[in-house]
């Protein structure tokens, strides 16, 4: 039996206010990257091909919009998506190739972010801090991946090797807390990462509600 | 009431036949026709039009090389490359600070070349073995390119020629793996060279 109109739409707008969020952001962004995130060269590399796949499928998810009926829309995105994935690949291979060989098939992973945020995008997804710009929310979004898998990446070599930047602490890689270098420890760090932003958007609507009361509150 | 014709017809031409079949096939093939096009023009440049990707691939195998080098001679900080004797099938030599040698070789295995890095301490003796590429059948040839094999080299004065055959005048015979024949020849083949090659470097 089909929900009613208005069930719908109540859940759509639950959805919506889920989703239309830094959080959420981050860790669409992040997710395919993570399991290649092992190193901190490699969580840069990935959150670097991920976040210009983003900022680039962000430029051309209105133009392709025009041209494309709802038919077209999918296939042609997807086309597009892998072709800007692979030639940022080959960028990748020039300018470092054995980070090029250890993310082997996970670089076309970030074909998957472009094809995400051209989809929300277009549909005129936008979220704080940029609320009102779907630009601005396009590049948020790509500096949130870029630092998080960097900061993923860190923290898995960092617990997987005992060695971070040539320094080295053997004792912490042959600890039980060496599982946060697996790729099911990086869903971990995501999570920390997904709390560390939710505290910082509390933070911000805190300071705003404050402000509101101090305001003298509704009139 | 507002006429359906007058704002069907302020669409533009696409916008107004873009949900269409014949349209919808026209631009899915153009996209891949585009994006093949780009892809394979890039890739085209990067493999012939320029030495890009060869310059790359290079600098892979100078880092691969480098961490292979690495494990045979722990203590060693820099490696140098030297001039190769022109021995069939010896690649490369580097020199380690540390004195030692790493030869790269290649020798024909069972189902293609088997190319290995053969360390040689300043003592003379086998320092190590590395594999550096291999086509060998799993559970069978791959018997004879493990640790515990390599280990059996390790220490082996480098002198002479091995051989896992009946040995003539001048050879020593080395166990080789049942059941591996071919690989395990390649791996003594490999050593002859790189011994040879020692030799004419001034080694014993």
């Amino acid at each position: 039996m089909a929900l009613h109109e208005s069930v719908v739409r109540e859940q759509n707008e639950r959805l919506s206010a889920l989703v239309h969020t830094p959080t959420f952001l981050v860790v669409a962004g992040s997710l395919t990257g993570l399991a290649a995130a092992t190193s901190f060269e490699n969580g840069v590399a990935m959150g670097a091909v991920s976040a210009i796949a983003i900022v680039v499928m962000a430029i051309l998810a209105r133009p392709l919009r025009s041209i494309t009926g709802i038919f077209a829309r999918i296939p042609v995105l997807l086309l597009v998506s892998a072709t800007v994935v692979t030639l940022i690949s080959f960028a990748v291979r020039v300018i470092d190739p054995v980070a090029h060989q250890e993310l082997g098939i996970y670089l076309p992973l970030a074909a998957v972010n472009g094809l995400v945020v051209a989809f929300i995008y277009d549909d005129g997804f936008t979220g704080d801090p940029a609320r009102g710009s779907a630009a601005g929310t396009a590049l948020f979004g790509a500096v949130c991946t870029f630092a998080t898998l960097a900061f993923v990446g860190f923290i898995n070599g960092m617990f997987s090797t005992g060695e971070v930047f040539g320094l080295v602490n053997k004792e912490l890689a042959a600890s039980p807390i060496a599982i946060f270098g697996t790729p099911a420890g990086s869903l971990l760090v995501l999570a920390l990462v997904a709390v560390f932003v939710n505290s910082i958007i509390a933070a911000v609507h805190a300071d705003a509600a404050d402000d509101a009361v101090a305001q003298g509150g509704e009139r | 009431m507002p006429s359906s014709n007058e704002s069907t017809s302020k669409l533009s031409w696409i916008a107004r036949h873009r949900n269409g079949s014949l349209y919808t096939f026209v631009v899915v093939l153009a996209a891949a026709l585009v994006c093949g096009i780009v892809m394979s023009g890039a890739y085209y440049y990067g493999q012939w039009g320029s030495t890009a990707f060869a310059d790359a691939d290079a600098r892979l195998d100078e880092a691969q090389g480098g961490a292979q080098r690495a494990l045979l001679f722990p203590d060693a900080g820099s490696f140098t490359e030297v001039a190769a004797p022109s021995i069939e099938g010896l690649n490369s030599v580097y020199q380690a600070d540390t004195g030692g040698y790493v030869f790269d070789v290649t020798s024909a295995g069972y189902a293609g070349d088997v190319e290995l890095m053969v360390g040689i301490a300043n003592d003379g003796t086998v320092a190590g073995i590395q594999v550096v590429a291999e086509n060998e059948t799993d559970g069978i040839g791959s018997n004879a390119l493990t640790d515990d094999f390599f280990g059996t080299f390790t220490g082996l004065e480098a002198t002479g020629t091995l051989t896992i055959e009946e040995p003539g005048s001048d050879e020593t015979q080395v166990d080789g793996i049942s059941g591996a024949t071919f690989t395990s020849t390649a791996v003594v083949e490999n050593l002859n060279i790189a011994f040879e090659a020692y030799a004419q470097l001034g080694g014993n």
